[in-house]
């Protein structure tokens, strides 16, 4: 099809996901629960770092809805970040401190702010890019919680006040003890008269279950931590543990750094996908490539209000969008990018351009994620990528086990 | 965020960054990389341009180059070449004597190697005459250099890497004749990782060639001495160019250079490329393969029939021949006494490679030993830097950067053999956990009898 023959070896999966975004990391898990060989294959963590950690959106009360919620949840809980589902939707505020709803959350920020509730909300006086004051001014006025603010100090082992440094102070067991004693002198009054006390989204890396935890008993208060502004903590831990809990199973190899920039398609199915150097193949795919955002998709520059020439397109750093190379349709709706994916039917199959109207479809690729497009301009959100990443996962890997059956028989 | 300046802000890289988690005086890849770069090339309106006092001020010099803002960079951006340039500034500053002399020693690989080879014999007559009075001169020595007298020493090899040049004769289109690529940590200080390699490769069906070579330049480029990295880049494209060229006429096919060094191969591969222009070194670098994915692609079939072979003669040794004579923890991780507790780790190097752990699951697809999980902790950075955390002024930030590593390897018990294809991952890991470490393909070797030295 394109892109050059110049790949020196092959690796064989038997389903190969292109991403490594929140799209990516649930289909290739989904896909690798049937014990079936998955190669993830992704030029980044995607917009991962950039993810508040909540799962906004609707989960549509299906019974596919609700497997999907139950594998999400599993999974999750094992790799060491632990979901909240609330019946009906949560109340939160944002990381501005606006009114938002989530399907799921991270246990550690599941909150549920009825209007009137007393909140705390507290600020780290060290901690770069985090308005606490605007937050609980903002989520008074718009959200109609009785919000109170403070500012704790960390100490200057916090140096810079960059969000990983504060996270990894306290996976500092010593630390967080010393931390521990003064929040309780500075925050008890206030946190007693309140029903919950809300964090800035930065307290472990490792070990922020039991930091909240050790925190609520100290203060005698519920606390949860707020969504992330980027750089965010909490999109950083699901990438890692997710990362590492697919790799542990022994049957999800990793390749993070590479870029795919060519593929085979016969009649209609595609053989491989390559990054110049590795064949890629297998029986189904997943493409989770991301949006625009995420640099699956590039915005020409008629398109883009005439601004950008390429976004994915830097620096001695070739990288050739996926859908060109496989000739795929893309849709969206004039400059509203937010909402642009490639065209495809019902079970996820994208449209390839071009080729009798658009009605020939690759029929061993799934297309999952920001990738999949939106309608509305609201951008893609969690639910709806991970409900279809389940999805398209799922379908892969039974569209390989059955390519195994008759291989076999 | 323009097409010429596509970063759009987001931090990704800051929250990847092992550096910017430990120490709280560097300001992280987005300040020091693409909002740096942005005030080096002529600056803001209004604003003078940065310089090395800026560079200073954000704790430039920390930045162990371990690529890991690059794999977070959702961009695709190459993050960590923007805070290389940063970093290399530093050096020009004029209060920086020592540091560049720190610098150019450690980016002087080639030289050290040597000269530590030269002392080769004199060191094991002194070890074995007065150990406790050699240790001391040692330490004395490293100090002299700048570097941290609380690092252990290799001990001194018997013998520097070298294959039996009856082995380097041309091979076949059946019998390939395949470029090992050994790297400083295996020439002058670790030949049995090399003869490990060379063996393994051996029983796989390839002819073994150490070809003529010099550092690969990647402790300069990490340094900032980018002008030394280019020096190293163009030596060793004239020697490996000379040895393709002849192999590739004697045998019909160009042969593969493969290295047991993910820092090595990263190099040859990415680094050589952008250092020195021209279609050279984009074509040696199409040739350069990291030996895990030489072993687990072309070379597989034939190395696990060699591995169920050698089982039917020889009972496995996963010890890999190694650690015979050589202090090791006392109890478990005899073959007698059970299988071998081990455990993978990938340097920051070989993730930057993006081909996974193709060794560890080689290893785990043979079912060698019990392989153990640390927890998502040891996917961190073990903290070393390349040759960074043997600085006598970076010991203790190396330590910082590596704790919730280390703590992990820690917790899993002295029983664990802690095995990464990076010697330097091996030397902090072993140095401050006490635990055994290995390269992979030792293993390997040791499966099939091969000799390791
Ligand atoms: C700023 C921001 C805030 C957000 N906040 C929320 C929120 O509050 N609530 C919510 O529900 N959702 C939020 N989201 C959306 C979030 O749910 C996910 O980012 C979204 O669903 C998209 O995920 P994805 O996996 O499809 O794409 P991405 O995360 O963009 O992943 C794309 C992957 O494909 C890779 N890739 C792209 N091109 C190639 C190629 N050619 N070769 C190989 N790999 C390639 C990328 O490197 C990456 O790994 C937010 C998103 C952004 C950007
Ligand atoms: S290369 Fe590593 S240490 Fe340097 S800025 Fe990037 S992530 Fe940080
Ligand atoms: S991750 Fe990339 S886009 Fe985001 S701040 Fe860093 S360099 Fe810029």
């Amino acid at each position: 099809m394109s892109g050059a023959t110049t790949e020196r070896s092959a690796l064989d999966y038997d389903v190969v996901v292109v991403g490594a975004g929140l799209a990516g990391l649930v289909a290739a898990a989904s896909a690798a629960e049937s014990g079936l060989r998955v190669g993830i294959v992704a030029r980044s963590s995607g917009s991962l770092g950039l993810w508040s950690g909540l799962v906004s959106g609707r989960i549509p009360p299906t019974e596919a809805g609700a497997r999907a919620v139950r594998f999400f949840m599993g999974y999750s809980a094992a790799a060491g970040l632990p979901m909240a589902e609330v019946p009906g939707t949560l109340r939160l505020v944002s990381a501005t401190g606006r009114p938002v709803t989530s399907a799921l959350t991270p246990r550690t920020a599941a909150a549920d702010l009825a209007p009137g509730s007393k909140v705390l909300v507290v600020g780290f006086s060290e901690l770069a890019d985090y308005p606490a004051a605007l937050i609980a001014e903002t989520a008074s006025r718009l959200a109609g919680l009785d919000c109170h603010y403070r500012s704790l100090s960390l100490g200057s082992a916090a140096g810079r006040g960059l969000a990983p440094r504060i996270a990894r102070l306290f996976d500092d067991e010593e630390w967080f003890d010393g931390f521990l004693t003064s929040a309780r002198r500075f925050l008890a009054a206030d946190a007693s008269s309140a029903s919950t006390v809300l964090l800035p989204p930065v307290t472990g890396l490792d070990h922020f279950g039991r930091n909240v935890a050790r925190l609520e008993d100290s203060l005698g208060t519920a606390v949860r931590e707020l969504p992330a502004l980027p750089p965010s903590v909490p999109g950083h831990r699901f990438s890692r543990l997710w990362r590492h809990r697919l790799e542990s199973t022994g049957r999800v190899s990793v390749h993070i750094g590479r870029t795919v920039t060519g593929s085979r398609v016969e009649n209609d199915r595609c053989r491989w996908v390559s990054d110049g150097l590795v064949r890629y193949e297998a029986t189904s795919f997943v493409l989770a490539t991301g949006g625009v955002a995420g640099g699956g998709i590039v915005v020409g520059p008629d398109a883009f209000f005439g601004l950008s020439r390429s976004v994915g397109d830097h620096a001695g750093l070739v990288t050739k969008p996926v859908e060109p190379v496989l000739g795929l349709e893309t849709r969206g709706e004039g400059a509203a990018w937010l909402t642009w994916g490639v065209r495809t039917d019902y079970d996820g199959h994208p449209y390839r351009a071009g080729e009798g109207g658009g009605a020939r479809r690759l029929e061993n690729v799934y297309v999952a994620g920001w990738e999949a497009g939106v309608s509305g301009a609201t951008g893609p959100q969690a639910a709806s990528t991970l409900l279809d990443a389940y999805r398209a996962g799922s379908l892969a890997a039974r569209d390989a086990c059955l390519a195994r059956e008759r291989w076999e028989t | 965020m323009t097409a010429d300046d596509p970063c759009v802000g987001c931090a990704s890289c800051v929250t990847a960054c092992p550096v910017a988690a430990a120490d709280g005086g560097f300001g992280g890849p987005k300040a020091l990389g693409p909002a740096f770069c942005r005030g080096l090339d002529g600056g803001w309106p209004g604003n003078p341009g940065l310089g090395p006092a800026e560079a200073a001020a954000l704790g430039a010099g920390a930045c162990i180059q371990c690529h890991r803002c690059d794999l977070a960079c959702p961009m695709g951006l190459p993050v960590s070449d923007f805070t290389r340039r940063a970093k290399a500034l530093l050096l020009s500053r004029p209060g920086a004597p020592y540091a560049r002399y720190v610098a150019r020693l450690l980016a002087e690989q080639e030289a050290l190697g040597r000269f530590i080879a030269t002392m080769r014999l004199p060191r094991r007559l002194a070890h074995r005459l007065a150990p406790g009075l050699a240790r001391g001169a040692e330490r004395l020595g490293l100090q002299a250099f700048g570097l941290s007298p609380r690092r252990s020493l290799p001990s001194p090899p018997a013998r520097t890497f070298e294959v039996p040049s009856s082995d380097g004769l041309a091979g076949s289109r059946d019998r390939p004749t395949v470029l090992l690529y050994a790297g400083c940590h295996v020439r002058f200080y670790d030949p049995a990782v090399g003869h490990a390699a060379a063996g393994v490769l051996r029983a796989a069906g390839y002819r073994v060639k150490v070809p003529a070579q010099v550092c690969c330049g990647s402790p300069a480029l990490s340094e900032g001495r980018e002008d030394l990295a280019v020096e190293a880049a163009r030596a060793n494209l004239r020697l490996l160019d000379q040895a393709v060229a002849r192999l590739s006429e004697s045998q019909g096919v160009e042969p593969a250079i493969v290295s047991p060094c993910p820092s090595c191969t990263l190099a040859l591969r990415r680094q050589f490329p952008d250092l020195v222009a021209g279609p050279a070194a984009a074509h040696l670098a199409s040739l350069v393969w990291d030996l895990g994915e030489f072993l687990s692609g072309p070379a597989r079939p034939r190395l696990v029939e060699a591995v169920q072979r050698a089982r039917e003669v020889v009972p496995p040794d996963p010890l890999g021949g190694r650690g015979k004579g050589q202090a090791r923890p006392a109890s478990g991780t005899d073959s007698a006494s059970g299988p071998v507790l081990w455990t993978h780790h990938a340097s920051c190097h070989l993730r930057a490679l993006g081909s996974g752990r193709p060794l560890a699951e080689l290893l785990k697809a043979l079912g060698v030993g019990l392989p153990v999980d640390g927890g998502p902790a040891v996917d961190g950075c073990c903290g070393m830097g390349g040759l960074a955390g043997l600085k006598a002024a970076e010991h203790d930030r190396s330590l910082a950067v590596g704790s919730p590593v280390l703590r992990a390897y820690e917790a899993l018990g002295q029983d664990v053999l802690v095995l990464s294809e990076c010697p330097m991952c091996r030397w902090q890991i072993s140095d401050a956990t006490g635990l055994w470490s290995l390269h992979p393909v030792e293993v390997l070797a040791g499966l099939l009898g091969a000799p390791s030295a």
